[in-house]
């Protein structure tokens, strides 16, 4: 489709002298040691997809010595327990700190680019959920190197992870280290929804989005509702661990399978997690290299949409095996089938759109790498529906079958397409390609290396060897399979050591002079600086380099929107969600350190704890807090006086309030994350009380507290909501000092406090002890995690006292006010939903 | 808002939150009926006696099943209406459309899927190995 060029520019004329040299300096990324502070994408990107490789190597390196382990019978290359480590670091290092990190990155790196965007709205959250990620990271990877590391599987399963038989801090290093790291996790997924929804370019609709922002976008939403469910579980193992509450101790009431339910509500939409966005990467390159528009733009949403969608209807085809009624495992096979539907809605597409540009197509190294995947990834699916049928697992369950299926899965679901996207988007950001010729040789050698090693697997598997043996006896059939996994394993590995051979000889940083050096049609190959685009397009089709001839000289010549710096700072325009109208511009804070110290203290927080220094660990964790102050303080800037030019008459505010504002949307999304925690808890509480309600009130546990106890904190909730419609009054005008305001909303977190505190008195008083047994426990915990919410707004709300203090907050300036007014109202709905379940649910069915 | 002050409001803005609502209505029904399904009968399996939960646990996630499946068609019949009320006249785009519908067919195949192993299997019974 060609769209008539549009020659009403924005702005049409020459732009001034100096203009592009003042974005250069405001956008500058810091040079020597200074760099740790940059926050552009450009370089938080990369380093962050620098790092996602390197665990990707280390943890590659230990699969090469389990596979030298199992390469013969009665082997002792490694001992028992070094092996279940070895295991263990490298499921979890791949799943944790590379999969998931490396779409992340790619998301940071690729996004702003592909959207035309000067960067995404939060660059230090980027920034900030990089440090944590390296911290967090590096530290639970170097536990493989002195004994400390765990030896549960990536999947931590109690009661094998329960102090009683994982004594020692190697468990605590999973549960602390991983749960950090699903923090910054989280960090990224915010900053990708707001990112994708509110700075696209001006006319690109969510219809004209580029696939890889619609997978990104489903990839946050997912992260969203999957990862709180597995925090969820690591701090229930972690508080059982530590001070005993029973959660998944049978003998009081707990069930080890709780952990499954929860682990695997994250688990299996995981994969998916990783797979859409490299099925969306594939997307992208597809249409390029076969020199035709993607067939089925529609249905490749609907399929993203739909994968995302029944990924969480899956996550009991893990658990086959545990004794669940028939129907159930009838009801989860179905849904395990039907996935399939989408995933090969892609894969035709695909197919139809190579079909098309048969013609033009180009066999390059990424196009190559596609071509793997396609071959991989449809064994492994494939392979993941006859695993769905449940007499067929109960015989593959925890057999080599498995793993065959579940790296065909994984490896040709994403590797192959990152090492595909390595070959296609490198020139965007090094100034040497990577080399086409010894690209072929990386190429054969991973394709062939992968298959070696893994399809053999599927027949050691029917053979009957278990997952996760050290070691095996000789005559039982195993060993030439397994000689020809090792071998297979060592011809991936010098697959990817010439890569990154080539890599290190390659990779410049900077521009290239061709910088569309494969004909693309999508903004991301638009000339660009360190200051992203010269100006910011109007977009009117899905492949604007294709179907708007002129765009990229219009854009380097600043002619589009945007192409200074009117507020003097860093700035990019913000749109509005659907119809990608340009609302207002953002003003984004620039490099700087905060954020840096806010990820190292909160690091040292966690990994103190970890070892059992409380001191320390709380030290860190109040000077993390005085971190995140410090960075937050610089960010509501207030209004400018005057709404600002970007060009073709069209002036937009500097600042917004309420639901058109980006920080706004972000709180939204951190409260979606708490409260699929807190479904994650009411789900844990019911199964608890399904499994075991022998032990709840009153026959188990002492009698419930009288309902005076919960009347009372539900009266201090209402209270302090009544105290915010005034609060909200007391705002002065702005250039006017009157703290009335702030101070009632301190009042309101603080009786948000008070309501979780009666209510842990309360049950104290009625003699319940969350060691006594699984009700306790989960009693307490739902106090606990209603103080964890409270915390959060006293600390806020202190904050919005100290902006109030400092004549920063006012009917205008108050960004920080509605958004802890926000997380409160939040707080309270869930205090109060708290107490309907701990002090109504007992009494209904008792 | 697309020219002149951004505080001007040029025409109505579409809401993201109706049009998720829009495309996801087919994946939100199938959630609906997977919940209900999954926690009625879990919960029925592990707490009634099994007599008394074969006789009713069929029949309620028959009813489950069937509502959901009317809600699917519904959105479908009133796709029209929906699509006005969330671009207004002469606004909405056939991308949208498309894929909402086809997000209601593929969500109606996994209802009716997942449903029919309730035709098939005692609900409380545990697998013959």
């Amino acid at each position: 489709m060609m769209v008539k060029p549009d020659r009403d520019l924005p702005n049409p004329g020459p732009r001034p002298a100096g203009e592009e040299d003042l974005l250069k300096r405001i956008w500058e990324t810091p040079k020597g040691w200074r760099v740790l502070s940059a926050v552009n994408n450009t370089a938080v990107g990369t380093a962050y997809l620098g790092i996602a490789f390197l665990f990707f190597l280390m943890a590659g390196m230990l699969a090469l010595v389990m596979r030298g382990q199992l390469a013969m019978p009665n082997s002792d290359l490694v001992s028992q327990d070094l092996y279940n480590q070895i295991f263990t670091v490298h499921g979890t290092t791949m799943m944790f700190l590379f999969a998931v990190p490396a779409i992340e990155a790619l998301g940071v790196l690729l996004l702003p680019q592909m959207l035309a965007a000067r960067d995404l709205p939060f660059p230090r959250l980027s920034a900030f959920a990089i440090w944590a990620y390296v911290i967090g990271g590096l530290v639970f990877f170097s536990t493989i190197f002195y004994d400390l590391a765990p030896k549960g599987g990536w999947f931590m399963y109690p009661p094998l992870t329960l102090t009683e038989y994982s004594p020692g801090n190697n468990a605590d290093f999973w549960l602390l280290g991983i749960g950090f790291i699903e923090i910054s996790a989280i960090a990224g997924a915010v900053e990708i929804v707001v990112g994708t929804l509110k700075t696209r370019p001006p006319g690109m609709t969510l219809a004209k989005m580029p696939i890889f922002a619609w997978s990104m976008l489903i990839f946050a939403g997912m992260i969203i509702f999957a990862f709180p469910a597995v925090i969820l579980a690591t701090m229930l193992l972690e508080i059982e661990r530590s001070f005993g509450w029973p959660f998944f101790s049978a003998d009081k009431g707990g069930d080890p399978l709780l952990w499954q339910h929860l682990f695997w509500f994250f688990g299996h939409p995981e994969v998916y997690i990783i797979f859409l966005p490299a099925a969306g990467l594939v997307s992208m390159i597809v249409p390029t290299i076969a020199r035709h528009p993607l067939v089925g733009y529609n249905l490749i949403v609907v399929a993203l949409i739909a994968a995302g969608f029944f990924s969480f209807g899956l996550w009991v085809h893990h658990m086959f095996t545990t004794g669940i009624p028939a129907l159930s495992l009838g009801f989860f096979s179905a849904a395990s089938m039907a996935v399939a539907i989408p995933s090969g809605i892609q894969v035709f597409s695909w197919i139809a759109t190579i079909a098309a540009g048969r013609r033009s197509f180009r066999i390059t190294t990424a196009s190559l790498f596609v071509l793997g995947f396609l071959f991989i990834f449809t064994i492994g699916g494939l392979t993941g529906v006859l695993v769905a049928l449940v007499p067929l697992d109960f015989q593959l369950h925890d057999s080599y079958f498995v793993v065959a299926h579940f790296h065909y899965v994984l490896v040709g679901g994403m590797v192959f397409p990152l090492f595909a996207t390595f070959y296609y988007w490198l020139p965007m950001v090094s100034r040497n390609p990577l080399s086409e010729r010894a690209g072929r040789w990386v190429f054969w050698l991973m394709f062939l290396g992968f298959n070696i090693t893994f399809l053999p697997m599927h027949a050691t598997g029917l053979l009957g060897m278990p997952r996760r043996v050290w070691t095996y006896p000789a005559g039982l059939g195993w060993e030439s399979l397994n000689m020809i996994s090792t071998i297979g394993a060592f011809v991936l590995g010098a697959g990817v050591l010439l890569f990154v051979i080539d890599l290190v000889r390659r990779f410049r940083p900077g521009e290239r002079e061709d910088q569309n050096p494969w004909g693309a049609g999508t903004l991301e190959w638009l000339p660009a600086d360190v200051y992203s685009t010269r100006s910011i397009p109007r977009v009117a089709s899905r492949e604007p380099l294709w179907d708007q001839p002129g765009l990229a000289k219009d854009v380097e010549a600043g002619r589009y929107y945007l192409p200074d710096a009117p507020t003097g700072g860093r700035e990019t325009i913000v749109t509005t969600p659907v119809e990608a109208e340009p609302e207002y511009i953002i003003r984004m804070p620039g490099n700087g350190w905060a954020h840096v110290w806010a990820a190292v203290f909160t690091a040292s927080s966690f990994l103190l704890l970890t070892v059992k220094l409380v001191v320390p660990a709380l030290i860190c964790a109040v000077l993390a807090i005085v971190s995140f102050i410090v960075w937050a303080w610089a960010l509501d800037h207030g209004p400018a006086r005057e709404p600002v030019e970007i060009g073709g008459g069209i002036r937009l505010a500097t600042y917004r309030t309420g639901p058109s504002s980006h920080s706004w949307w972000a709180m939204i999304v951190l409260i979606l994350v708490a409260a699929s925690l807190y479904v994650a808890f009411v789900f844990s509480y019911l199964y608890l009380w399904v499994v075991s309600p022998e032990v709840w009130a009153p026959n188990g546990a002492p009698a419930l507290p009288s309902l005076h106890w919960p009347a009372g904190a539900a009266l201090l909730l209402i209270f302090g909501t009544g105290v915010i419609v005034l609060a909200k009054r007391l705002l002065p005008e702005p250039g006017r000092r009157n703290l009335g305001g702030a101070c009632l909303l301190l009042l309101a977190a603080i009786c948000l406090a008070a309501a979780g505190a009666v209510e842990i008195y309360g049950h104290w008083s009625s003699g319940l002890r969350p060691t006594l047994n699984a009700y306790g426990a989960m009693v307490y915990m739902a106090s606990a995690l209603n103080l964890q919410v409270a915390l959060a707004v006293l600390i806020m709300a202190g904050f919005v006292v100290g902006r109030g203090f400092a004549g920063k907050l006012d009917r205008e300036r108050r960004v920080t006010f509605d958004n802890t007014l926000m997380l409160l109202l939040y707080g309270a709905g869930q205090t109060l939903l708290g107490l309907i379940l701990v002090h109504g649910f007992p009494r209904a069915v008792g | 808002m697309t020219t002149g002050d951004s505080t001007r409001q040029t025409q109505r803005a579409v809401s993201i939150v109706w049009l998720l609502a829009y495309l996801l209505a087919g994946p939100l029904i199938w959630s609906v009926q997977f919940a209900i399904v999954y926690a009625l009968h879990a919960a029925a399996c592990a707490t009634a006696s099994e007599p008394a939960a074969e006789g009713w646990i069929p029949l309620a996630m028959a009813v489950v099943t069937g509502a959901c499946v009317a809600a699917a068609l519904a959105v479908v019949a009133c796709r029209g209406r929906l699509n006005r009320a969330i671009f207004g006249t002469g606004q909405g785009s056939r991308a949208y459309d498309v894929i909402s519908l086809l997000l209601i067919v593929l969500a109606t195949i996994a209802i009716l899927w997942s449903g029919l192993a309730m035709a098939l299997l005692q609900p409380c019974s545990l697998p013959q190995i």
